[in-house]
């Protein structure tokens, strides 16, 4: 569960390393939500540090429940970097995508996931 | 929908109990229950457990290695469908399963038929060595001077004649 100020890893090759969730809360956001966040560590890449650009929640360490009622969490919180039309930024996703975001209409980032799981 | 085992005791996970966790090498840990999961978090070693299957197997507490157990195994190569396959592979589930449950029951009594034997054991060397508490210890030296005399009364007799 991702609430506002919260630290995620970005599991993509966009540049950015960490990014902070500054999406105005109302709720905690989940796996497969699209959130605003802001770029808070990049290395050479398409974002630069201070950058705000959207980005869709891959893994959650909070578990969650699937619509087969199987519950599942992971190691850390990650996302991918997506412009508004929900297209990545980068060309690569190096963590775990879950068919949750299949759900939210999010085709290419599961395709370009290796780990979908 | 595939029974996966849980990673802790190794028993069944059925649809919508336990926990699913993906840690970052991508290995996916299934936990049969809560119970599983947290011995899992306080990082135990499930063959040091008692109470998991891994430990009982390397204890010699059950039956470990049969060609029973080749049936429910992971295979990596998908099998092409087959409707005569299907049915025959259900049939050999029932019988195999049969051979197993009658194997461990085998195996059990042979076990159990041991341990009988080393209680009893264990049982005779304790009540020799804590009779006192059975009997009180000046009840046992009443009994044995009179067997003493007994044997003397003998065989002062035997010299007499």
């Amino acid at each position: 569960m991702i609430g506002s100020g919260a630290v995620l890893h970005v599991s993509d090759n966009s540049g950015a390393r960490t990014v902070q969730c500054i999406q105005p809360s109302g709720r905690a956001w989940g796996v497969g939500d699209v959130i605003t966040v802001a770029v808070q560590k990049a290395i050479k890449g398409k974002v630069t540090a201070g950058q705000v650009c959207k980005a869709v929640i891959t893994e959650t360490k909070k578990e969650f429940q699937r619509q087969d009622g199987s519950v599942i969490k992971f190691d850390k919180n990650a996302c991918v970097l997506v412009n508004n039309k929900g297209q990545p930024i980068g060309s690569r996703v190096l963590g775990f995508a879950t068919h949750e975001l299949r759900a939210r209409q999010l085709m290419k980032v599961l395709s370009l996931a290796s780990r979908v799981l | 929908m595939r029974l996966e085992k849980c990673w802790f005791c190794s028993s069944t996970c059925y649809p919508g109990h336990g926990i699913t966790f993906v840690r970052n090498d991508a290995t996916v840990f299934r936990f049969c229950r809560s119970k599983c999961h947290k011995n899992f978090k306080m990082k135990r070693n499930p063959r040091k457990v008692k109470w998991t299957k891994a430990y009982r197997k390397l204890a010699g507490k059950e039956l470990a290695e049969d060609a029973t157990f080749e049936m429910e195994r992971r295979r990596n190569r998908p099998e092409k469908y087959d409707r005569e396959l299907v049915h025959k592979t259900v049939q050999a589930m029932q019988k195999v399963e049969e051979v197993r449950v009658a194997r461990q029951s085998r195996f059990w009594e042979a076990r159990m038929n041991k341990a009988k034997a080393q209680q009893q054991q264990a049982d005779k060397v304790q009540l020799e060595n804590e009779i006192h508490l059975v009997k009180a210890p000046a009840a046992i030296q009443k009994d044995q001077p009179k067997q003493k005399l007994k044997v003397a009364v003998e065989q002062t007799e035997a010299m007499q004649e």
